[in-house]
């Protein structure tokens, strides 16, 4: 059956994706306080940065007062995918205006991407219904983080619960889902490689730089050669 | 204090929109190389690899790396409530409380 793409239909299309966000963002907030930052910290980075993965690193990173230097190296790292899904939903939208284009590039995550790609093949897809899509998740969002960074006040000692371990938790659903998805682009061989490459390259550098130095090295050289390997292969990049 | 967090927040914030829209902006003068392309298809796979490994190895400087036991342990249920679910909610809650149990002993 078809559907019209209106932008209600676009925020009726974001009802997983708002549901998947109250979750991650009620720990988010509730992360937040625990590492004793300050509310209007934790909500602005939901505002100013909206992203989920980058959120958690910012929160243990802010929490021990990293350097600011290599917060934002880190944060660009992992949001620096955002170009290739950002690429995609441009050109499929290319003649919008460019305000409205903006718009739509800010509020482009992981999850309003997914929702993108699986209308993608279809021709009657508007800009109104990816405004949808994408403000209702904004807004699933914040409001997810600010209840969760209210609520958390009030559970005193989470170590004790583990609640400390949601961040490694979180790491490690995030990485299944990258192995998850490099199945698209490349061989089952060169996940292997690649992620063989970054730990060994972490256990060589971080005794030397530290670890937060460590994981860029080892991020950045790891998916240099992959991306070296992936080119040699037949059939290279897909 | 203050001033840190607000720091953070406008580079971080930053760093975050520029990707985000400059492809809107660029696409209306022509493609990325593709290996550009190539190497930013696997930054996520590898940077997350070594954010998730970095929690499992103790680091100090100067010494070899060790193993943290108990939060190798507690991934173990975590990444197969992953592998089996595919939900995030479930994979931290899962993960909460066997690192709760762990530390019980």
């Amino acid at each position: 059956m078809d559907k019209t793409y209106t932008f209600k239909q676009g925020v009726l299309d974001a009802a997983p994706t708002m549901l998947g966000y109250l979750s991650i963002g009620l720990t988010v907030g509730i992360l937040g306080v625990n590492a004793h930052l300050p509310i209007w910290f934790i909500v602005g980075m939901s505002i100013f940065v909206y992203a989920g993965s980058a959120q958690f690193l910012m929160t243990s990173l802010a929490a021990s007062m990293a350097p600011v230097s290599a917060i934002t190296s880190l944060v660009f790292l992992v949001n620096a995918r955002h170009l290739l899904m950002s690429l995609s939903v441009a050109q499929k939208f290319s003649q919008q205006s460019l305000p409205s284009a903006i718009g739509m590039g800010s509020l482009l995550t992981d999850e309003s991407y997914g929702v993108f790609a699986s209308n993608n093949t279809n021709a009657n897809i508007t800009v109104g219904w990816q405004h949808g899509v994408n403000v209702a998740s904004y807004l699933a969002w914040i409001i997810a983080t600010f209840v969760g960074a209210f609520f958390g006040q009030f559970i005193p000692n989470p170590q004790q619960f583990g609640l400390d371990f949601a961040l490694v938790a979180m790491f490690a659903a995030l990485w299944y889902f990258q192995v998850d998805t490099a199945k698209v682009i490349t061989t089952r061989r060169l996940i292997i490689t690649t992620v063989g490459s970054t730990i060994l390259l972490y256990l060589i550098a971080a005794p030397f730089v530290g670890s937060t130095s460590a994981v860029l090295i080892a991020t950045v050289v790891a998916a240099g050669l992959s991306a070296l390997l992936n080119a040699k292969r037949p059939g290279g990049f897909k | 204090m203050t001033s840190y967090y607000i720091i953070v927040l406008v580079m971080a914030g930053l760093v975050t929109w520029l990707p985000r829209i400059s492809p809107f902006v660029l696409v209306r003068f022509g493609k990325l190389p593709t290996w550009l392309q190539s190497f930013l298809a696997f930054i996520p796979l590898s940077l997350m690899t070594a954010l998730f490994f970095e929690n499992l190895i103790v680091i100090k400087t100067g010494h070899f790396p060790s193993i943290n036991w108990i939060t190798v342990l507690a991934t173990i249920p975590t990444l197969l409530t992953i592998w089996r679910t595919k939900s995030i909610m479930w994979t931290v809650l899962v993960g909460i409380i066997s690192m709760a149990i762990l530390r019980t002993f």
